[in-house]
C-alpha cells in the first residue's frame, strides 16, 4: 500500500494560501468526501487547522506522483482555485516521511508552540470524520491510531507539553506591551471555538476580569462566557462592543473577514485613539490586514504571532530531542508493521499458488496411483504437503525478514531468486568449501561435510 | 572642586546612559545589571549635589549667577526626575534617553566653567531664584516626558511592524511609557506656570522691562510661552479631547524642541551671560 501525504502548512505557505486551501470543522465531512470523489484514492484523511492543510492518501496501486497529481486537481477543483496558485507550495511526503511527519504533527512538534496538545484533538477529530465517511481502510487506521497513541504518548512521557509556549502566552505577551494592568483590560471574543477559548483562558489567568463573547449561535457563546466568566451578547452587537473593548480575539468560521478598516475607523474616534488590539486567530482571517495602518491598532494574525511563540520555544531543546527519538521508534515501528502487512498478501499468494499446483499434480496422478492403499495415499498426500512447504519456506522467511528490515535493497532477478529458494551462489559456495580445504577440515570427514552442508 | 565633581557626575551619569542603552539592545542582559545604572546615577546625583554646593559657596551666590551652575542645576533636575520615576514606574530604560541629555546639559556646563558668574543684583533676588529653579526642575521632568515619548514611539513602532526583539522585550508597555510621559508633564506643568509667574511678578514687580511689550518681544519668553501653550496643549489634548497614542507623542517632542532651545536662547534681559 502506498502512502502519501500532500499539504502545506505555516513553513511553506503565506496565509493568504493557507486560508484559501483550509476547510472549517463544519466542511471537514463535505470536503473529504468532495476529496475522495475527485481524487479516486482508496483512503483519505484530511487534517485542516489554521497551520495547515494535509491530506493522507493511501492506495494499493496509484504511485506517490500519481496521487499528488490528484490530490492537487481535486484541491483546486474544490477551493476554486488554479494549482499554479498553491501547487509550488505544497510538500508530498511519501512512506516513512509521511508517518514520521503526521507522527512530528501529532506531538506538537511541528507546531508553532511546540508541544501545544490542540493538535492532538484536531487529528482526532479529523480521524474521526474520516471513519464516519468512511474514507480510512486498514493503512490509514492504524497509521491514526498510531500517531494518536504517540501523541499522547509524548504528552504524558515527556515535558514538552509542559510550559508551552501557545498562541495565547503570545497574546498575552503582547498584550503586556500595550497594556499597563490586564486586569483593567476588557476582552472581546469573536466565535466560541477551541483556539478563542484557549486564548481567552490565558488571558483570563492573566487576571483580566471583563470578557465578552459573541458567537453566531447564543448558545455556544453563553457555555464560553460561563467558563471564563464573561457575559455573552448578540453577535450582531458586537461591533458597539469594540468601542468599550481593548483586546479583540477572533476566530469565527466566517469564510470572509469580518472586521475591515471601515468598520474600525468610527469605533477609533469613539475611543478616541485608546489603544485596540486585535488577535485573529481565524483562517481565513476575520479581520482585513489594512486594519493596521490605524493609529493605537494593533493587528497580530496566526502569522504574525509565530515569530514570538517560536523564540519562546527554542529553550526546551532536550524534550524536543526525546520526542524527537520517540517519533523515529513509533516510525519504524509503523513501518514494520506496515511492510509486513504488505507481504502478507504476496505469503499468501505464494502459499495458494503452490497448494494448487500440488492439487493439481496429485490430481493427475490420481488415476495412476489407484493401486495403493489409502495409508500409502496419505503418505504421498504428507510428503508433497512438506515438499511444497520446504519450497516455500526459505521465500516466506526471506520476505519477512526483508519487511522488518527498515533499509530494503535492490536484488537482481538472479539474486532475488536464489534468496528465495535458499540458494548460494556458486562462487560463495566454492569460497567455502576452499575455506574449509584450506584451514578447517576435520580429520572426520562426515564432520567436514556436515559443516558444508551447513 | 565643583569643575571636578561636576566631570565625576557627567561620567557616572554617560555610564548609565550606556548600560541603559546596552540593555535595550542586548538579548542577554540580565534583569540584575539594572541595579549598577541605578546606583550610577544615585553616586552621580549626591556627586552632584555637591558639585552645585561647591560652586554656591565659591561664588557666595545661588546657582544662578553663572550659566556654569544654572546648567550643572539642569542636569542635575533631570538626574533627579530620572531617578525617582524609575524608582516608581521602573521605566529604567527611559534613562538611556534622559541621562544623555543630563550629560549634555553637563557638558555644556563644563565649558563655562572658567566664567566668572554675574555680580548682578538682580539675580540675588529670591524670586528669581524660585524662578529659575521652578522652569529647572519642570525642564528635568519635560526631559522624561520626552524620553518616554520618544520610547513610546519605538514600541508601538516595534508593534506595528511585528517585530518582538530584545527592544521589544526591554521597553515597558505602551501605557507605562503614556503615563510615564503623562504624570511628567501634569507635575512640570505647573512648576513651569509658577516659575512663568515668579518671573513675570518679578519682570512687573520691580520695572526690570521698561514696557510690556520689551518683555514679550524677547525671545526667551517667546520660546517659553511657546514650550508653555504646547504642554497646556497637550494637557487638554489628553483630558479635554481625550487623545491618546502617538499624537500625544508628537506634541512632547515638540515641546522639548522648545524647551531645548530655551537653552540656545538666552537674551539680555535674563541677564546669563
Amino acid at each position: 500500500m502506498n502512502l502519501t501525504l500532500v499539504g502545506t502548512n505555516h513553513h511553506y505557505a503565506p496565509i493568504e494560501v493557507r486560508e484559501r486551501l483550509s476547510t472549517s470543522p463544519a466542511r471537514l465531512a463535505a470536503h473529504l468526501r468532495e476529496l475522495k470523489r475527485a481524487a479516486h484514492l482508496s483512503e483519505l484523511t484530511l487534517l485542516s487547522t489554521c497551520n495547515r492543510t494535509e491530506i493522507y492518501a493511501a492506495h494499493p496501486v496509484y504511485s506517490a506522483e500519481e496521487m499528488r497529481i490528484s490530490i492537487v486537481s481535486a484541491l483546486s477543483e474544490m477551493h476554486g482555485l488554479p494549482r499554479t496558485h498553491f501547487e509550488s507550495l505544497l510538500y508530498c511526503k511519501t512512506q516513512s516521511d509521511a508517518v514520521r511527519h503526521l507522527f512530528r504533527v501529532v506531538s506538537g512538534l511541528d507546531s508553532i508552540a511546540v508541544g501545544e496538545a490542540q493538535i492532538l484533538g484536531q487529528i482526532r477529530e479529523a480521524f474521526r470524520v474520516a471513519q464516519e465517511e468512511q474514507t480510512v481502510d486498514v493503512t490509514l487506521t492504524a497509521l491514526f491510531q498510531q500517531a494518536l497513541s504517540i501523541g499522547k504518548r509524548i504528552q504524558t512521557e515527556t515535558e514538552l507539553g509542559k510550559g508551552s509556549f501557545s498562541i495565547g502566552h503570545a497574546a498575552v505577551d503582547l498584550a503586556s506591551k500595550i497594556f499597563d494592568d490586564l486586569s483593567q483590560a476588557t476582552v472581546l471574543i469573536l466565535g466560541a471555538g477551541k483556539m478563542s477559548e484557549l486564548t481567552a483562558q490565558q488571558l483570563v489567568r492573566n487576571n483580566v476580569k471583563v470578557v465578552f463573547v459573541a458567537n453566531r449561535t447564543y448558545e455556544r457563546a453563553s457555555e464560553l462566557a460561563e467558563k471564563l466568566g464573561g457575559t455573552a451578547i448578540p453577535y450582531d452587537r458586537f461591533p458597539d462592543y469594540l468601542v468599550k473593548s481593548d483586546i479583540v480575539i477572533s476566530s469565527t468560521a466566517a469564510p470572509h473577514p469580518i472586521l475591515g478598516k471601515s468598520d474600525l475607523l468610527p469605533v477609533m474616534k469613539k475611543r478616541r485613539g485608546k489603544p485596540l488590539f486585535l488577535v485573529d486567530i481565524a483562517l481565513p482571517r476575520d479581520i482585513e490586514a489594512n486594519v493596521s495602518d490605524l493609529e493605537n491598532v494593533y493587528l497580530y494574525n496566526i502569522d504574525s504571532l509565530q515569530e514570538i511563540v517560536a523564540e519562546q520555544s527554542q529553550n526546551r531543546s532536550r524534550e524536543i530531542a526525546l520526542a524527537e527519538q520517540m517519533v523515529q521508534e513509533e516510525t519504524e515501528a509503523f513501518l514494520v508493521w506496515k511492510r509486513s502487512r504488505d507481504a502478507a498478501p504476496a505469503i499468501g499468494e505464494i502459499r495458494s499458488r503452490l497448494e494448487t499446483i500440488r492439487l493439481d499434480d496429485m490430481a493427475i496422478l490420481g488415476n495412476k496411483l489407484r493401486h495403493l492403499s489409502e495409508r500409502e495415499l496419505a503418505a504421498i498426500e504428507t510428503a508433497t504437503k512438506a515438499m511444497m512447504n520446504h519450497v516455500s519456506r526459505e521465500a516466506i522467511l526471506q520476505l519477512k525478514a526483508d519487511t522488518e528490515s527498515l533499509t530494503p535493497r535492490l536484488y537482481s532477478l538472479e539474486e532475488a531468486a536464489r534468496l528465495l529458494f535458499g540458494v548460494k551462489p556458486e562462487a560463495e559456495m566454492k569460497e567455502i568449501v576452499q575455506g574449509f580445504n584450506e584451514n578447517q577440515i576435520s580429520a572426520n570427514p562426515l564432520e567436514t561435510e556436515e559443516v558444508i552442508k551447513r | 572642586m565643583s569643575v571636578l565633581l561636576t566631570l565625576t557626575s557627567l561620567l557616572l551619569y554617560l555610564f548609565a546612559a550606556g548600560f541603559y542603552g546596552t540593555r535595550l539592545l542586548l538579548t542577554d542582559a540580565q534583569e540584575k545589571s539594572l541595579s549598577v545604572p541605578r546606583w550610577l546615577v544615585r553616586v552621580g546625583i549626591v556627586v552632584q549635589f555637591f558639585a552645585i554646593g561647591a560652586y554656591c559657596i565659591t561664588v557666595k551666590r545661588s546657582p544662578f549667577a553663572g550659566m556654569f551652575g544654572t546648567l550643572s542645576f539642569a542636569g542635575w533636575s533631570i538626574a533627579v526626575a530620572f531617578a525617582v520615576f524609575e524608582l516608581r514606574l521602573r521605566v529604567g530604560v527611559a534613562g538611556a534617553i534622559a541621562l544623555l541629555c543630563a550629560s549634555m546639559f553637563l557638558f555644556r556646563a563644563l565649558l563655562f566653567s572658567g566664567e566668572v558668574a554675574s555680580t548682578d543684583t538682580v539675580l540675588r533676588n529670591p524670586l528669581i531664584t524660585l524662578h529659575v529653579a521652578a522652569i529647572l526642575i519642570s525642564f528635568g521632568l519635560f526631559v522624561i516626558a520626552f524620553a518616554a515619548s520618544l520610547l513610546y514611539l519605538w514600541q508601538d513602532r516595534e508593534l506595528k511592524r511585528k517585530r518582538v526583539r530584545t527592544a521589544f522585550r526591554r521597553l515597558p508597555s505602551l501605557q507605562t511609557l503614556d503615563k510615564t510621559a503623562w504624570s511628567a508633564v501634569a507635575v512640570a506643568l505647573p512648576l513651569m506656570t509658577i516659575g512663568l509667574a515668579l518671573g513675570m511678578v518679578r519682570v512687573f514687580g520691580t520695572g526690570l522691562a521698561h514696557t510690556p511689550a520689551q518683555w514679550f518681544l524677547d525671545p526667551h519668553t517667546i520660546m517659553s510661552f511657546l514650550a508653555w501653550g504646547v504642554y497646556i496643549f497637550y494637557i487638554g489634548a489628553r483630558l479635554g479631547a481625550g487623545w491618546y497614542g502617538n499624537r500625544l507623542q508628537y506634541i512632547l517632542i515638540i515641546g522639548m524642541a522648545l524647551v531645548l532651545s530655551l537653552t540656545f536662547a538666552p537674551s539680555l534681559p535674563h541677564r546669563f551671560v
